[in-house]
């Protein structure tokens, strides 16, 4: 248990702040709207040109490949599918847009093949399946999607991979396949939605907030008074803004992706801040993890790179924990924990991206945090009372634009 | 997204026209229902609850009425089945939504010759009007409180009291609630 310190600096009047945090967050937003006016996303050369695409779209394609096997069987009684590869040598950084991408190597699989028959019957299955979820309009796990024939796939990871496979292979996100991952996150604030015909106003869901959904393709956004969203790595501190009522006091919308973030959070955040276009913040604790969480929302995962572009959110900023705010506001020395050969290793890894590279205040704080080899929890900043994080660390933060 | 920048800096969104043009016919209208109803009053000054008023109004006008009418009008009895089955849905779960739409649909119900669709759009009604008197009702017995209070104490006589209890029974048993 952290011993309580008072907070330290100036006593500064909140309603001051307040109107100077949103002053912060309205220039960010006019800012920002100038800037996505001016925008035109390309593709760099070479990457996989991947859409999200409507229900009957993407049965059209899973007919059309259908076709293509069917075609090459009639003609030579074998067939094979081009399947762009998923290997680390085929990811291309996007250095423009801040993005993972997908390249455009292809792997050639052929059926009538020792080594590739048995992952083609497993790809034909899962495009079987795709075809089914698509015709009925309805959506499957991945383990449901594993136990429609365990036989063959024997461990969902293999059904994983082909739904992967199967995925580039239409040029598509695995959500317009009709296949889901289960969904954590949590979504509370400005914000309405329209889920097919209810209306969700995510300020009426009481504390616990509304669970994101993984049948995004059914969720529109259709009404926000947020200035701001803000993403949280730790449930137990979403929970403390959302008991508050942060949002009344400071117009936002607060999304909780309970630790790693999974693809339904990620993509619901990519849509909130590509339709509203506010400024969006991440807080997550003060440790080389948090840090990999926060690149996460900012440019997608490796393994996901050819849907970074419908997951990544490249204008998320890290308002906190930074290292340097350990000192800043005061955390004291028995809140912080020493960072193990893990810790140090992974953010030795994180200074050799080129996404960290590139931004200077990003490195500056991962090369404070190697050379104090400390690190603290988002909840930590409670060791200056609970209600801290709201009233002092969160404005104070904001008022001063003082973010990576 | 359609932005509103309100006189006291405030920035409201709301989704655009081309994309409402997209939803099914009863979601328009019970949408402009819904900001008019749980949000408008939020919206900052009246001369900025005017120029979101008019925008809801060009969403109403262009969009939501013709495509509700459309689809109650249409000659394909499974179109206007179908619409009438979805208003009784929402109309289940929050009925307030259809108040909006309700001289549409008492119209509807009035021309309909199917007597499926027709009892489908009167169901819709019913709900409403029974949301309506529920409210009514909730209202009463937290009135109905304050009476008992009063009947102690002399300041009602016991003839206003009977009166009152009368409407409330009435309420009670017209909405299905039990009486506390």
């Amino acid at each position: 248990m952290c011993a309580k310190k008072a907070a330290i600096g100036p006593s500064v009047d909140p309603a001051a702040r307040k109107e100077k945090a949103i002053k912060v967050l309205r220039d960010a937003f006019e800012q920002k709207l100038k800037e996505t006016a001016q925008l035109s996303y390309q593709l760099p050369q070479g990457a996989l040109v991947v859409d999200e695409i409507p229900a009957d779209a993407a049965f059209k394609k899973t007919v059309e490949v259908a076709k293509s096997l069917y075609d090459q069987i009639m003609e030579s009684g074998r067939f094979a599918l081009d399947v762009p590869s998923r290997s680390s040598t085929n990811i291309i950084y996007d250095e423009n847009n801040d993005l993972l991408l997908l390249g455009e190597k292809m792997n050639r699989k052929w059926f009538h093949s020792l080594t590739s028959v048995e992952d083609m019957t497993q790809l034909i299955k899962i495009l079987e399946i795709v075809n089914q979820l698509l015709e009925k309009r309805i959506h499957a796990t991945k383990r449901e999607v594993f136990y429609n024939d365990v036989n063959l796939f024997k461990e969902q990871v293999n059904s994983d991979n082909c739904i992967e496979d199967l995925s580039t292979v239409l040029n598509t996100i695995r959500n317009s396949t009709n296949i889901v991952a289960s969904a954590v996150g949590k979504a509370v604030g400005r914000l309405r939605i329209r889920d097919q015909s209810d209306i969700i106003d995510l300020e009426a869901m009481g504390s616990g907030g509304w669970a994101i959904t993984p049948f995004l393709d059914n969720v529109e956004i259709i009404e926000s008074d947020a200035e701001f969203v803000l993403v949280i790595e730790k449930d137990a501190a979403a929970m403390r803004l959302s008991e508050a009522k942060w949002w009344k006091e400071y117009p936002c919308i607060i999304i909780s992706g309970r630790g790693a973030a999974d693809i339904a959070t990620r993509m619901f955040l990519k849509r909130i801040n590509k339709i509203l276009n506010i400024p969006t913040f991440c807080l997550v604790d003060s440790d080389p993890y948090g840090h990999y969480i926060y690149s996460i929302y900012l440019r997608g995962s490796k393994k996901l790179s050819y849907e970074s572009p419908f997951l990544a959110t490249p204008n998320i900023h890290l308002l906190g924990v930074l290292t340097r705010d350990l000192d800043s506001y005061n955390v004291p020395k028995e809140c912080r924990i020493s960072m193990n050969k893990t810790d140090i290793k992974r953010c030795q890894e994180m200074l050799n991206e080129s996404f960290v590279q590139k931004n200077p205040r990003w490195v500056a704080d991962l090369e404070l945090m190697m050379k104090i080899k400390e690190k603290a929890e988002i909840q930590s900043l409670s060791a200056h009372g609970f209600e801290y994080l709201t009233s002092e660390y969160l404005p104070s933060k904001i008022a001063t634009a003082d973010w990576i | 997204m359609k932005v509103f920048r309100l006189s006291d800096g405030r920035i409201v969104q709301i989704i655009d026209k081309d994309k409402i043009q997209k939803w099914d016919p009863a979601t328009p209208a019970l949408f402009v229902n819904y900001i008019l109803d749980k949000k408008i009053e939020s919206y900052g000054s009246s001369k900025d609850q005017a120029e979101i008023r008019a925008y809801l109004n060009e969403i109403l006008e262009e969009i939501a009425v013709p495509k509700l009418t459309n689809a109650l009008k249409s000659p394909d009895p499974n179109v206007r089945l179908t619409i009438a089955k979805n208003l009784v849905d929402i109309s289940k779960k929050k009925a307030d939504m259809v108040k909006g739409v309700l001289s549409f649909l008492q119209d509807a119900e009035r021309n309909e010759k199917e007597a499926g669709i027709k009892a489908n759009i009167a169901q819709v009604l019913k709900n409403y009007d029974k949301a309506v008197k529920r409210k009514q009702y909730e209202a009463k017995r937290k009135k109905m409180r304050e009476l008992d209070e009063m009947l102690k104490t002399g300041k009602i006589s016991a003839d206003d009291y009977v009166k009152e209890r009368k409407e409330f029974l009435v309420l009670g048993v017209e909405t299905g609630a039990e009486e506390e």
